[in-house]
């Protein structure tokens, strides 16, 4: 399967998700089923809990797997390939990673608290919801960022945005002293990236090409024939501004929602890390 | 006079480069408007910044037209216009003009030249961050260690100090019962003082709860049977199960451990374990590996209990009455020693006539309920012992003799000899009297001496002996049928010499036919149930009746652990574990150090 998938290269639609032939989906899927059963076949005394010969097997096992899962940041640093290739890795983690919800759900007995061992639960589940989110949008933004560069690079975007900034400077070199402040005034206030809220943002109130516009359009009603001319190429200008801003920002935007996942993904696994080593740790402490 | 205007250029490699702007003018606008003289690109100058002109004496001036904050060698100009000379700077915005002259034009030369823009690298990198998601974010580096720190001390290092050394702060921070964060769930209320103390129960780190630390609270606590009839009953565990045993054995956690019946942590409610599994691991089959047992096997109220067997008194002892356990199917008969037919009580003429004369009295209705007689206890859950004085004595009159102003005179309850007694005085007192009384009515004088005495002494005899007979008679009647005594208690006559040696059988009144199990009569008050819909003292003529419901009867409500149709009942329903004759102390008062129960002091 990994060699047909590699040799039939890009007409495969193969990626990692089907890698194998859903060989991870499928090992998951039964470790789940398994998990279901033994919960609901058993008989715990005197409820359902982490400490039954049930919730222990499923504690175990979810906290290998979730070691082995937090390998991955290591692994795809080593260039390696063949049966273990990156893309086998990914695909058992994004699989594995999934079955925690039912494995580690069922491990805690539906027992919740305001305790380390919930903690250790919800910090787990950001991280599962985070992966989940990550997993989308690497599936999903793609084709859409390609449709939206539109084969542009992000430094074509750049270059582009500056060279309408200095048309705009010429064009308006002919203008008055409030007009130029206003041209001013867009090249100032058009800014892109900044905060990440603000980076969700492609069509912002506060953007000051789109002020500019709304402004000039609005002068454009009452001029004299000398400057007809002057201001309809600073409002063509500002338009393709405008159209190119939009672009910049959507990808900008489809960059953060590809990216942020990650900020909450990896620091709460290191954070998970050490609240399963307490909860371990505490509940043989106190046995 | 004329000048030229030429603009100075930086060119990559530092060379500067000239280009001429006019020549051969005497007079120039600078400004940003196309239609200046000299056109300068730069929005933040005027449209038509100054004007630079010969005058007409041949001096250079410079006129401020739109610009304002001109400077003249490093000075403002106040004025709207100044004179220039060579080598004077003007200075606006990025801009200068150098008034130079042109050796080889021999004319006056105005350099004009923008400072150069500086590059400024954190602009272009700004622009690039951009794109670039992460900058707008904390450092994922920063944020994993730290968490993970924060998670280590908060959850891990500060409990476990807590936890070790029962410690109270950690340097001059207060961290009092930081170990609760470990808990895994609430305590039951039982144990809810408890709660923020960690180490009471858990005084080992890594050593499961022992039940030594249980027992040192509950020290009077009852242990279900001796230590060597617990480990001869446990179930032979094979394969999986022994497995785990093994296991459980070798971590410190052996079978029958308090904690095995009693989970904390847990829905509070789970606390004491209510599953018959428990139960049922020994006793599906008790019988097989404990022989000498007196229990029978069981294993669900439903579907595998055996019938009822009430424990029953035989004959009295010194240590109290002789019991045996007889099973509701094997006709088990009640000796208590008395004779009491409920039936007759309930609807027999006799009563219902002595009713109808004394109800008002009592307060009885039409005829004799069971509560008239039967009263529940302070609990509410059985019933005070029946009491001759209170229940019987109304009707079953003790009067052996009217005197003749009408006084009564009544026999003493409950003890036999004191009223075989009584009753001797009584009549050898009416004898004595009655020769006292014959003496001094006769009012012959008699003669003196020795026949007198002998003829008092005769009559006296004759008294005791009187009296005598007549005692036995009393005695005999009130301890023969029909008697008083004989009523109600089953008598044993004299077999020797002694006419008066009756003796009444010793009672034996069960007042807890099933002590294994408890009963709450009052939560068994539902619906149209009453006395006899279970206990059929309505058709009971013999006071040897066991007049209890059978099993078959609870179960007509009750069903197994797992009934879905009938009331499900576990063992705990009826049972309880840690009480009845097979417990022994859980352990010696003196192997125990108490420890100081703070239920009351928090």
């Amino acid at each position: 399967m990994a060699s047909r998938s590699t040799a039939s290269g890009a007409r495969s639609q193969q990626n990692f998700m089907s890698h194998r032939g859903y060989l991870y989906f499928k090992i998951a899927l039964g470790l789940c089923l398994l998990a279901v059963i033994a919960y609901f076949a058993s008989d715990p005394t005197p409820v359902a809990n982490g400490g039954t010969v049930v919730g222990y097997t499923l504690g175990t096992i979810s906290l290998l797997i979730i070691i082995w899962l937090s390998f991955l940041g290591v692994r795809k640093r080593l260039m390696t390939g063949g049966q273990w290739s990156l893309r086998g890795w990914t695909s058992a983690h994004v699989y594995l990673g999934l079955s925690l919800i039912i494995l580690a759900t069922l491990h805690t007995g539906f027992q919740f608290g305001w305790n380390i061992h919930t903690l250790a639960y919800v910090l787990m589940m950001l991280v599962i919801l985070s992966g989940a989110w990550g997993l989308y949008a690497y599936l999903s933004l793609p084709i859409k960022m390609a449709q939206n560069r539109d084969s542009m690079t992000e430094q074509e975007m750049l270059v582009e945005l500056d060279a309408l900034d200095k048309n705009l400077r010429k064009a308006a070199l002919p203008l008055r002293k409030e007009w130029v402040d206003i041209v001013e005034m867009t090249i100032r206030n058009s800014k892109i990236g900044g905060s990440i809220l603000s980076r969700f943002r492609r069509d912002p109130a506060s953007c000051g090409t789109a002020r500019g516009l709304v402004a000039f359009k609005a002068i454009q009603t009452s001029l004299s024939d000398k400057d007809v001319d002057l201001v309809a190429d600073v409002v063509a200008i500002l338009e393709r501004k405008k159209a190119i801003l939009y672009r910049i920002r959507s990808h900008i935007r489809y960059r953060a929602l590809l990216e942020v996942w990650l900020s909450i993904h990896i620091p709460v696994t290191f954070a998970l890390i050490l609240a399963l080593v307490a909860h371990v740790f505490s509940v043989f402490y106190y046995w | 006079m004329l000048f030229s205007v030429t603009q100075l250029r930086l060119r990559p490699g530092g060379r500067k480069s000239s280009r001429i702007l006019l020549e051969a003018a005497n007079s120039a606008i600078f400004g940003r408007s196309p239609e200046c003289d000299v056109e300068l690109a730069d929005l933040t100058i005027g449209l038509q910044h100054l004007k630079i002109f010969y005058r007409d004496d041949g001096n250079l001036f410079v006129e401020l037209l739109d610009g304002r904050s001109v400077s003249l060698n490093g000075r403002l100009i106040k004025d709207a216009r100044a004179p220039l000379q060579t080598g004077d700077v003007l200075g606006f915005n990025d801009w200068t003009i150098t008034v130079a002259d042109d050796p080889d034009a021999a004319q006056c030369v105005l350099q004009v030249e923008q400072a150069e823009q500086a590059k400024d690298p954190s602009i272009l990198t700004e622009r690039q961050a951009a794109f670039n998601t992460s900058k707008a974010l904390p450092s994922s580096r920063i944020m994993a260690w730290g968490g993970a720190i924060a998670v280590a001390i908060f959850c891990l290092f500060i409990p476990w100090y807590v936890a070790a050394y029962d410690a109270d702060s950690v340097l001059g921070m207060s961290v009092e019962n930081a170990d609760t964060i470990w808990s895994s769930g609430d305590l039951s209320h039982m144990h809810a003082n408890l709660e923020n103390d960690c180490g009471s129960c858990h005084e080992e780190g890594f050593q499961s709860v022992r039940d030594e630390t249980c027992a040192s609270c509950h020290f009077d606590l009852k242990n279900h049977a001796s230590d060597a009839d617990m480990a001869q009953s446990q179930p032979n565990l094979s394969g999986w199960d022994a497995q785990l045993q093994n296991i459980s054995d070798a971590v410190g956690r052996p079978a029958g451990r308090c904690a095995d019946c009693h989970s904390e942590h847990n829905p509070r409610h789970l606390v004491v374990l209510q599953d018959g599994s428990i139960c049922s691991d020994c006793h599906i089959d008790l019988t097989a590996r404990l022989p000498e047992t007196d229990l029978l096997n069981v294993s669900d109220f439903a579907l595998d209990h055996p019938q009822f067997r009430p424990t029953l008194m035989q004959v009295s002892g010194d240590n109290g009455p002789a019991t045996i356990r007889v099973s509701l199917d094997d006709n088990p008969q009640e000796n208590s020693g008395l004779k009491y037919p409920h039936k007759l009580h309930i609807d027999g003429p006799a009563v219902l006539k002595q009713v109808a004369d004394l109800g008002d009295d009592y307060g009885w209705g039409d005829e004799l309920v069971c509560a008239d007689c039967h009263t529940p206890d302070a609990a509410n859950v059985l019933f005070e012992p029946v009491s001759m004085t209170e229940n019987c004595a109304m009707c079953h009159d003790l009067t052996f003799e009217i005197e003749d102003d009408g006084y009564r005179r009544t026999l003493r309850h409950g003890e036999p000899e004191e009223v075989i007694a009584s009753m001797q005085d009584f009549y050898l007192a009416k004898a004595l009297a009655n020769v006292r009384d014959a003496a001094s009515l006769n009012t012959d004088r008699r003669r003196p001496g020795r026949a007198a005495m002998n003829r008092a002494i005769n009559q006296r005899e004759m008294a005791f002996r009187t009296a005598g007979l007549r005692t036995a008679d009393k005695v005999a009647a009130i301890f023969s049928e029909g008697g008083a005594c004989y009523d109600c208690h089953v008598i044993t006559p004299p077999d020797g010499d002694d006419p008066l040696a009756y003796q009444v059988e010793p009672v034996m009144v069960t007042d807890r036919f099933l002590p294994k199990g408890q009963f709450d009569h009052a939560s068994h008050e539902v619906g149209n149930l009453d006395c006899v819909s279970c206990h059929r003292a309505d058709i009971s003529n013999e006071a040897s009746d066991v007049l209890l419901p059978t099993i078959e009867s609870c179960q007509t409500c009750h069903g197994g652990q797992h009934s879905e149709d009938l009331l499900p009942s576990t063992c705990n329903t009826c049972h309880d574990y840690h009480d009845g004759p097979h417990g022994t102390l859980m352990n010696a008062a003196d192997n125990i150090v108490r420890r100081d129960i703070l239920l009351f002091e928090n």
